[in-house]
């Protein structure tokens, strides 16, 4: 009676795996016939993406569709790790058509995936002069163009007005970060419970954002001309003083890791938040209790009259090699990123574009109704001007090490030069790269 | 198999059924784990981008010896492994033998109870955690406020987020030990300990005289496991704190996936790799010939 | 008088030591089961339910096919869990009561193997699975798994202790070595079956990197990489939705454990478990 139990149990797990097999045979296989057609409209393609990004390439997917029946894009939601781009990239076979890549980290793709992207020199070269120099200078390699950029990430201060207000704080003075701690103190003195400003000030978050907005900002570098690497310079050594500063005045509220940012927002237990646009999605959507308390001011200056304009994140979008359908793989990105109607979508998912011409445009400068004023106004207002960062061939290998100068700074360890000089040496032996004098 | 050719027909049988039943194993392992784990072999040696493979001979193994992280990560992983896989199996142990005593009430209740934790998956965990440990206002340090005790920086000093590790760990796999500790126990016979009540021995030396030895297959299975899953520890440091502050935290398995999706070294993290399976097939034996666990 | 009183006071100890890790193993659960009824707003803010529960409902039905998903976890651990079972118990079997030529360096494959973290085999089960076009499919997700070095040596180890004689005496009378495995020896095997049908259902539902690496579409998405999906940061988070997810997740979890772990128990009094 077992036996028969067991075998039947058996039986039926067989049974399901073969029909899976057969069912999924037939799915599987038939981009074969829908070979691109000549126009570049048709064919099937997967496009690579996370979070709000994939949701807005979804949205532009779903009209590009509508306007062109014979194409079929789907959105592939992978991890921001890059988990599921990388072993195909590595392995050289089975990529999705467009993957999405961060910024910073592109060129470290290009050069470790050397001939596994598009050259799109000839459908996108022409265009360098709408976008942002910023952004462009991620995509470009020999001469060659093998990304297009997306979004961009102007970063400001995020602050509450309400709270600023019961301190009698008025956002105008404060034209330094020096200003900006004696107003935390202040709100800290008239406000019970609340901290100036939030970050993580122990390096567990994926990314030191507050630093890496104040060392560009500066105009910091990673690399010199001759791409040696160069962190410990004076602009990254003094950014990164400046936010030691933050900690040790007491003004900051420790957030840990995302979800922990995000819920010190909606407890309203801190008053500021020094990160970019795209903030904005995560305020409107996880404190919608907060509507209209909150305002946007540029960056304060290290010293008055100072550059006050940073950059951080924002996306490339690039075509791999591997792809059977590379026509219709460009044209989309061309209607998601050079039409006005494609950034629309964009900006509706909070990505800033670092298309220019669509700055001009309608949909651009709509009023944001949570916030009650247009964000866009002021973000193109703080992204005129922001100082280039080359992020070189190596970033994902420097990316941990400077995680790490990061919380040697904030918990004590080390000084800031210190610190940056460790983790130089450190990324000096992993890459083999020499070290700027 | 040539003695399978052999015509008497009893001995035929007899000798061609254990292949017969080891190959549907056999057949499966050699393709979705042998295979792999050659190529990851191969991979170590070599260097490896876009498709293209060029072979570096040990320059992965000299490199990973002379980073002063890896050694780290190495550390961090001896200090969890020596201080949470003894730590959580005594606790297991003490709860098993509570609940297996006949005094318990809902012992059904309380067994449930603690396997719960096992049950959970990683990205809930990783969410609860991160947010019970918060240093400013997550309530294990509202609760030790209660009780006069300053907050503690969970993440931003390095002792403290190992004992947060391993914490949680232990939180997670208590009660799965337990459970596996407690089929062991009931096996225990009633009479050994009426003896033993019958000479007058007290409930710890009773624990440690009768309970403890008659376990020791059991705990060395479970001890043998929890040092597998220890050394492979990746992601509750990953999770919960990076890695950081200063990677005091990161385990070897967590420098080692940062090695392959962080660099793309997929040669170097194989590489690493194959040196944390040579120390666990090292500590392992250890073990086994430690406590004469003989056939195991 | 003084013994009764010092068990009454030994139980009260038992009782607060069990209560306080009881307390500490289900608090997080319970955090879960009051965060999927709140909203954003107040998901960090309340430690008790709200009354968000349908809403957050909505939100995880629209962002993902649960339903379907569920399924996918259910059947993949299972047919996984069954398999691994029954092919562990066969070649455990083999190992343990056979004499035959290469078992000893077949055994110590199988020791040596289960020590390697299997993050090891990430890449090049990704290359196996693209060149044979199983990618974002059922296969992908089951046959590699469908055997596990860890099985077939606790097997081995039950079987170690099975009486020879009975499976000898079984010969005699006839009954073939499949016969005499299923229904003489697996019988008696119910607690090692239990055992290692657990932890293979609780490592398959758990396993997260190999399926964020082959599986592409929503439809093919399993319980862990779904919920990782939905706290990508720099998105708005539902967290409310995403723990009424990882619930809802969590209840096949439950349900089976219950079920089995009577015979995990069972098959231990029995006395069949000798380590």
């Amino acid at each position: 009676m077992k036996k028969s139990l067991f075998l039947k149990m058996m039986a039926f797990a067989l049974a399901c795996l073969l029909l899976v097999a057969c069912s999924s045979k037939d799915s599987s296989k038939t981009t074969d016939d829908s070979e691109s057609a000549g126009d570049g409209t048709s064919g099937e393609i997967t496009v690579a993406s996370w979070a709000a990004a994939a949701d807005a390439l979804e949205e532009a997917a779903e009209n590009y569709m509508e306007e062109n029946p014979d194409a079929k894009i789907t959105i592939q939601r992978v991890g921001h790790g890059y988990e599921n781009i990388i072993p195909p990239l590595t392995a050289g076979m089975g990529a999705p058509d467009i993957v999405h890549v961060e910024q910073r980290d592109f060129q470290t793709f290009l050069r470790q995936f050397d001939g596994q992207f598009m050259d799109l020199t000839d459908q996108i070269g022409e265009r360098k002069d709408e976008f942002a120099a910023i952004a462009w200078e991620a995509v470009e390699k020999d001469d060659k163009v093998l990304g297009v950029p997306w979004d961009l990430g102007p970063a400001a201060v995020w602050y509450r007005a309400d709270y600023y207000e019961e301190a009698g704080i008025n956002p105008d003075d404060i034209e330094t970060w020096d200003d900006f701690i004696e107003a935390g103190k202040q709100l800290q003195e008239k406000v019970d419970g609340v901290k100036m400003v939030t970050f993580d000030t122990s390096g567990s978050d994926a990314n030191p954002s507050t630093w890496m907005i104040l060392m560009n900002q500066l105009s910091g570098q990673y690399n010199d001309e001759e791409g040696n690497i160069n962190f410990a310079n004076e602009p990254n050594i003094k950014a990164m003083e400046m936010v030691k500063k933050f900690k040790d005045e007491g003004i900051v509220y420790d957030s840990g890791d995302w979800s922990a940012l995000v819920r010190t927002i909606t407890n309203g237990d801190a008053a500021s938040v020094i990160l970019p646009v795209w903030l904005a999605g995560t305020i409107s959507g996880q404190a919608s209790d907060q509507a209209g308390q909150w305002n946007v001011m540029k960056l304060p200056a290290f010293e008055e009259g100072g550059p006050h304009q940073a950059n951080l994140g924002g996306g490339v979008l690039a075509v791999t090699e591997n792809s059977e359908s590379k026509d219709l793989a460009v044209s989309f990105i061309e209607y998601a990123l050079l039409t006005n109607e494609g950034q629309d979508v964009q900006m509706k998912y909070g990505l800033f574009p670092s298309w220019q011409p669509y700055y001009e445009s309608e949909g651009f400068s709509k009023e944001d109704e949570f916030f009650g004023f247009k964000l866009s106004d002021f973000f193109a207002s703080v992204s005129t001007d922001i100082p280039k960062l080359d992020f070189g061939p190596y970033y994902m290998d420097f990316h941990s090490e400077l995680l790490d100068a990061y919380g040697n700074v904030m918990n004590d360890v080390m000084d800031a030069e210190e610190a940056l000089k460790n983790a130089e040496e450190r990324s000096s032996s992993s890459t083999g790269l020499d070290i700027a004098d | 198999m040539e003695e399978a050719k052999q015509p008497r027909f009893k001995l035929n049988k007899l000798k061609l059924s254990p292949y017969i039943f080891i190959l549907p194993f056999f057949l499966l392992f050699g393709v979705f784990m042998l295979y792999p784990i050659i190529y990851s072999l191969v991979l170590s040696f070599n260097s490896w981008t876009a498709g293209e493979m060029t072979f570096v001979g040990l320059d992965n193994y000299k490199q990973l010896f002379t980073d002063s992280l890896f050694w780290k990560s190495l550390k961090n992983t001896g200090i969890y492994l020596i201080i949470q896989v003894p730590f959580m199996l005594l606790l297991s142990t003490v709860v098993a033998v509570i609940i297996n005593s006949n005094k318990v009430k809902f012992n059904y209740l309380f067994r449930v109870a603690f396997f719960l934790p096992a049950l959970i998956d990683l990205v809930t965990y990783s969410i609860v955690f991160s947010l019970l440990f918060n240093e400013s206002n997550g309530l294990i340090n509202h609760l030790l406020g209660f009780i006069g005790i300053d907050a503690i920086p969970w993440k931003t000093d390095g002792f403290w987020a190992k004992i947060m590790i391993i914490s949680v760990i232990t939180w997670r796999w208590m009660g799965y030990n337990c459970v596996i500790i407690l089929s062991g126990l009931q096996n225990i016979s009633e009479d050994i300990y009426e003896s033993a009540d019958l000479d007058g021995a007290g409930i710890v030396k009773k624990f440690f005289h009768i309970t403890l030895p008659m376990l020791k297959p059991i705990l060395l299975f479970c001890m043998i496991l929890s040092t597998i899953g220890t050394l492979q520890l990746f992601a509750e440091p990953l999770i919960l704190t990076g890695g950081g502050p200063s990677n005091e935290t990161t385990s070897v398995m967590l420098y080692l996936y940062e090695k392959a999706f962080g660099s793309f070294n997929f040669g170097l993290a194989s590489a690493g790799a194959y040196i944390v399976t040579t120390i666990i097939a090292v500590i392992s034996f250890l073990q086994i010939k430690f406590t004469g666990g003989g056939e195991i | 008088m003084s013994k009764g009183m010092k068990i009454e006071f030994t139980k009260i100890l038992m009782y607060i030591f069990l209560g306080l890790i009881f307390i500490a193993s289900i608090y997080p659960i319970y955090w879960m089961l009051s965060a999927s009824t709140l909203d954003n707003t107040n998901i960090f803010k309340k430690l008790t339910p709200g009354t968000n529960l349908f809403e957050n409902f909505r939100i995880l039905q629209e962002a993902m096919p649960i339903w379907r998903i569920l399924f996918n976890s259910v059947f993949v651990s299972g047919v996984v869990t069954i398999s691994t079972v029954f092919f562990g118990a066969l070649a455990g079997y083999a190992f343990a009561k056979f004499n035959f030529k290469g078992r000893e360096p077949l055994f110590f494959v199988v020791l040596l193997t289960m020590m390697l973290p299997i993050q090891i085999t990430l890449v090049p089960l990704f290359i196996i699975m693209t060149n044979i076009g199983w990618t974002d499919s059922y296969l992908a997700l089951i046959v590699p798994f469908m055997v596990t070095p860890f099985s077939v040596f606790l097997m081995r180890q039950q079987m170690l202790s099975f009486p020879t004689e009975l499976i000898e005496s079984a010969r005699i009378d006839g009954s073939s070595e499949i016969n005499t495995f299923i229904k003489i020896v697996l019988p008696t095997m119910k607690s090692a079956c239990a055992a290692v049908a657990i932890i293979t259902f609780m490592q398959q539902w758990g396993n997260f990197i190999y399926h964020l690496v082959v599986i592409n579409s929503s439809e093919m998405y399993t319980v862990p990489l779904m919920l990782s999906m939905m706290v990508q940061p720099g998105h708005v988070i539902h967290y409310g939705a995403v723990m009424l997810g990882a619930i809802i997740g969590l209840i096949p979890m439950i349900i089976l454990f219950l079920f089995f772990q009577k015979h995990f128990v069972s098959g231990a009094l029995s006395g069949s478990v000798k380590g």
